[in-house]
């Protein structure tokens, strides 16, 4: 009798192998942040500080879209409204009530996750065209109300947010760079850490074939109502972040434009690819920035990207990371089977 | 030896180039909405500001130095535009900042040109801007604390008007010009608007509008929108309505040659018009002649004509001030005084600098000049 | 009273641009399984060719102008629906609504550059001329719109019933695999029909324009609220789209006078959301036209 086993190799080369192979990832992650930590110490320009700040802020929307539209494959056309919402219970209650900051912070977030429950529920009965319908609806009549109700939004003035003094400190663009880059940082490992969970394969199963996902026990319902709420409750964190930095904000900041932006950089990241959200929030934030001149061309060129890459390269920015790791698996495949090949319980 | 001196010789060249260079000109800034839903306010503005830029340099500069424009696009957002601010005030390193004249994004941007010590000439209406404090902030337009008391003294003893209607865009311009009115009939007169209508920038179809206002019949309808297809398409309405028999005091849209174009000639007949300028003010003539030798249409509003004149309030506080220097500018520009093809500017403490309101009607699509309301600059009519 | 009367004449007009933006919609959508977010888009570009660019700019007769934008945007429909549409086909619909909303973007942006942000006037056939019927006064515009659109939708009813191609039309959207094994070459029809829908837009368009003034952003606007037309009607059902824009019209119109003008805007898109939460089929539709 033949036995057949795969045995996972051990021996002394291969492990030194992937001992060195985490440690090449480890170094360069360390490196990657810790040039990301450089620019507050090292440049004085204000400005090209706030364009970092808006990678790091927009990368934290497009992660929780990305749980939302590439993980769960459910269409959010209302991004923009869920960080609105979080960013204007957060100014309405800091400025006309008064209310200290902390309590303020929490509540605006509780209340994105109760839209981002609401939202997520109506989602349940309806599928594809009609949830980006819905959505889309759903931001339009958002902006038309905070544009409308003077009274309680400030209307088309826009709500100035004087920011808090924290241990001595005012909040200024350096210290939210620290403090949005840390968010995204613990953000994005929460999100792995989600990903791999039962919680994340229940939302990719959901995405590649729901009627199949049900009948192995996953209850869609919850989800997807669960994709939406993280995904609010990572678009109410940036909302809060927002809202410290640039201290002002109207109903302009959170148009259905702005929304289609935050999908545009999930679609340029790879939908589903978490890493991938970052690189496209990066993209679609300081390309702009690149090409002032081309004001007007910008947004073609955005739409064409988008294009291109649903038409073409379905996979995004995610398509390079998956090619050098094919690249790199297939080097190794020598290396991966050595001993005895034992042919019994298969 | 001889490759290293010429090197050095070279770079001395350039780095002498480079500072003559960085000391010669003037820069203005501009942070304008160029595209997005506000863009044809900016673009507008963008053009009036370069057609005076283009006219003091062909004269030699100002104090020999030419001017530079340089024009960062807000989208109309306030992210945007605060990073175009820092970007106008630190990259580019501006002298002075223009515009816009959004009072949202104003008001977004105006502490980071405090911060950086940028004087700041903007035109949005909102009264409390020039209340916030900041030194380095002035308006080249009547605020809304001027144009609404005369509007509703105008209405109220000119036109016996008892019951007022309020038409008015909902976006931060329509809101404060409401808002401002209600208080100036509170104030002046005790009295409170029938009612007040919020026509959003979407609108395409005013007969609802114009419904709702007959059914309160009014003796007047302050009508605060846009100018082009908003004014235009609101007095189209009416006209159809078969409502002409409402007098309508309108904003300076009205007398727009967009908003004549949409409404059409008859539907415009007999609109009161408050305004910053009038059509057939020989200087506004003249200013529309150039724009169309050089643009191939007509202005599109009042922000090509404000922006003009506002250049040409840098250039003479520049003058005055004697250096290129943006504090000495700031100083500068206080208890200025400057004929412009708009009205007179006499730049007050607080940064206010346009005390005249004019209120004209319009004659065959021609907005003609009736009254002039004077404030001195100490606030007294 | 006359108002009242003016102003469900105007919601009926509005109702008849819907009505045939949203067929457009619904055909595509019957024929490809893509909800078009682009297809407001086409309204604009063909309106301004017609408009702006021959007839105005090139000084060619107003039919003239109409009939060769016509053309031209059926044209560019079906090259669209050819190249860009057909690979998209295939994919998830949450890739086909982002690439149609790309396209959206695109083409937006694009008439943005090409004819510039100023609104254009447009007096349309007979200028703004108005009937007179005691008090209440109609509007030539909006009674031509509402004749035309009527015309037009009966005409289409009738090709698609009892012509040939009307037939091949309906078998290719209703089946298109075993109309291409019956000998259709699918794909050209595929084409011709989304070239209709574009016709049909840029119609809308023009009988739009004399009413609200030409501008880059009114087709987006019309499209929208077609989507919210063919929500409340039914999704993927023709009489639905009809019926729903036509409702959505009046209610629009009638609803600013109870609700204020100030949230006109909003009332379509709250009611989409109510039907597709109370009667997620619309009024017409069922599960197999909505086909999701």
């Amino acid at each position: 009798m033949m036995k057949m086993r795969r045995r996972i190799i051990s021996d002394a080369n291969t492990k030194r192998l992937r001992f060195y192979n985490k440690l090449k990832i480890a170094i360069i992650c360390s490196v990657l942040i810790l040039a990301c930590l450089l620019p507050p110490l090292l440049v004085e320009t204000i400005y090209y500080l706030r364009v970092i700040v808006a990678i790091w802020i927009n990368a934290i929307v497009a992660l929780g879209l990305n749980f939302c539209v590439g993980v769960c494959g459910q269409i959010s056309l209302g991004q923009a409204a869920f960080v609105g919402t979080s960013a204007y219970v957060l100014a309405i209650l800091v400025t006309k009530q008064g209310a200290p900051w902390i309590l303020a912070i929490l509540v605006s977030l509780i209340s994105v996750v109760f839209l981002g429950l609401a939202v997520g529920l109506v989602s349940t009965r309806l599928r594809g065209p009609y949830l980006a319908i819905v959505t889309l609806a759903f931001n339009l009549v958002f902006v038309i109300v905070l544009t409308n109700e003077l009274n309680i939004t400030g209307g088309p003035f826009g709500i100035r947010v004087n920011p808090p003094q924290v241990l001595g400190l005012t909040i200024d663009v350096k210290l939210m760079y620290f403090l949005a880059f840390g968010c995204l940082i613990a953000l994005y490992q929460l999100g792995r850490v989600v990903y791999f969970s039962k919680i994340g394969r229940g939302f990719r199963a959901t995405r590649d074939d729901e009627l199949a996902a049900r009948v192995m026990g996953i209850n869609t319902v919850m989800t997807k109502t669960q994709a939406f709420m993280i995904s609010a409750i990572y678009a109410g964190i940036a909302g809060v972040l927002q809202t410290l930095t640039y201290r002002f904000i109207a109903p302009t900041s959170f148009t259905v434009i702005q929304s289609f932006r935050y999908l545009a950089m999930v679609v340029i990241g790879g939908m589903g690819y978490l890493p991938g959200s970052i690189v496209g929030a990066a993209i679609v934030t300081v390309v702009p920035e690149l090409f002032r001149g081309l004001a007007g061309f910008w947004d073609i060129i955005l739409g064409s990207t988008i294009l291109a890459i649903l038409l073409f390269f379905p996979k995004g920015a995610g398509f390079f990371p998956e090619y050098f790791k094919s690249l790199i698996a297939r080097s190794k495949v020598e290396e991966r089977w050595t001993g005895e090949i034992d042919i019994s319980d298969i | 030896m001889g490759k290293k001196m010429v090197l050095m010789v070279i770079i001395g060249l350039m780095a002498f180039w480079w500072g003559a260079g960085a000391q010669e000109k003037i820069v203005i800034g501009m942070n304008l909405p160029m595209t997005g839903p506000l863009a044809s306010a900016g673009i507008d503005a963008a053009r009036g500001a370069q057609m005076a830029v283009d006219e003091l340099n062909r004269a030699g500069g100002v104090l020999g130095h030419r001017l530079e424009l340089i024009i960062e696009d807000n989208k109309g957002e306030v992210e945007a535009a605060i990073v175009a601010a820092e970007r106008l005030a630190y990259v580019h390193k501006v002298h002075v900042v223009i515009g816009p004249n959004y009072s949202f994004i104003i008001a977004a941007t105006h502490d980071i040109y405090w911060r950086a010590g940028v004087p700041n000439l903007m035109y949005g209406t909102r009264p409390d801007l020039t209340k916030l404090g900041n030194p380095y902030l002035f308006r080249t337009r009547p605020s809304d604390a001027l144009t609404a008391p005369a509007a509703v003294t105008y209405a109220v003893e000119k036109l016996g008007a008892k019951r007022i209607v309020i038409l008015y865009q909902l976006d931060d311009f329509g809101v404060g010009g409401k808002e401002a009115l209600i208080k100036a009939c509170k104030d002046l007169y005790g009295m409170a608007p029938v009612t007040t209508v919020g026509a959003s920038l979407e609108l395409r179809d005013y007969t609802g509008i114009w419904m709702e206002i007959a059914k309160s019949d009014p003796d007047v309808v302050f009508q605060w929108l846009h100018g082009g297809l908003h004014a235009g398409l609101s007095l189209r309405a009416r006209y159809e309505l078969g409502l002409v028999h409402i007098p309508v005091l309108g904003t300076t849209a009205v007398n727009e040659p967009g908003t004549v174009e949409v409404a059409g000639v008859e539907a415009v007949e007999g609109v009161m018009v408050m305004g910053d300028f009038f059509m057939d003010e020989i200087k506004v003539r003249l200013f529309n002649g150039w724009y169309y030798e050089r643009y191939g249409e007509f202005i599109l509003g009042i922000n090509s004509l404000t922006a003009y004149d506002t250049v040409h309030l840098v250039a003479k506080a520049i003058e005055r001030a004697g250096v290129v220097e943006r504090e000495a500018i700031r100083a500068a520009l206080i208890g200025l005084k400057m004929e412009g093809v708009v009205t007179t500017y006499y730049v007050r403490e607080d940064g206010e600098s346009f005390f005249v309101v004019k209120i004209g009607i319009m004659r065959n699509g021609i907005g003609r000049l009736l009254d002039i309301v004077g404030f001195s600059p100490d606030g007294r009519m | 009273m006359h108002f009242y009367i003016q102003t469900i004449v105007g919601s009926l007009a509005f109702g008849s641009v819907y009505a045939l933006v949203a067929l457009g919609v619904v055909f595509i959508w019957q024929s490809m399984n893509i909800l078009n977010f682009a297809h407001g888009q086409f309204l604009t570009l063909g309106t301004y060719i017609a408009v702006v660019t021959l007839h105005q700019g090139m000084d060619w007769p107003l039919w003239l102008a109409i009939l060769a934008a016509l053309g031209f945007v059926g044209l560019l429909g079906a090259l669209f629906s050819k190249t860009v549409y057909e690979r998209i086909r295939a994919q998830p619909s949450l890739v086909v609504i982002i690439a149609t909303m790309g396209l959206s973007l695109i083409m937006e942006n694009s008439a943005l550059l090409i004819f510039g942000p100023r609104p254009r006037a447009f007096a349309g056939f007979f200028g703004r001329a108005m009937i007179w019927v005691g008090k209440v006064g109609f509007l030539g515009n909006h009674l031509i719109a509402l004749g035309i659109a009527i015309l037009i939708l009966a005409i289409l009813s009738m090709l698609m019933k009892y012509t040939m191609v009307g037939k091949i039309i309906r078998a290719v959207a209703y089946d298109k695999d075993t109309a291409g094994l019956m000998g259709v070459p699918v794909f050209r029809f595929l084409a011709c029909t989304f070239a209709v829908a574009c016709i049909l837009a840029v119609i809308a368009g023009i009988l739009v324009a004399p009413v609200t003034y030409i501008s880059i952003d009114m087709g987006t606007g019309i499209g929208t609220k077609a989507f919210a037309a063919m929500v409340i009607g039914g999704f993927g059902s023709i009489p639905g789209a009809i019926v729903g824009s036509y409702l959505l019209g009046l209610l629009e119109g009638l609803g600013t006078i109870v609700v204020g003008s100030v949230y006109r805007d909003a009332i379509a898109f709250v009611l989409a959301v109510l039907v597709l939460l109370l009667r997620p089929y619309g009024l017409f539709g069922s599960p197999e036209k909505a086909r999701v």
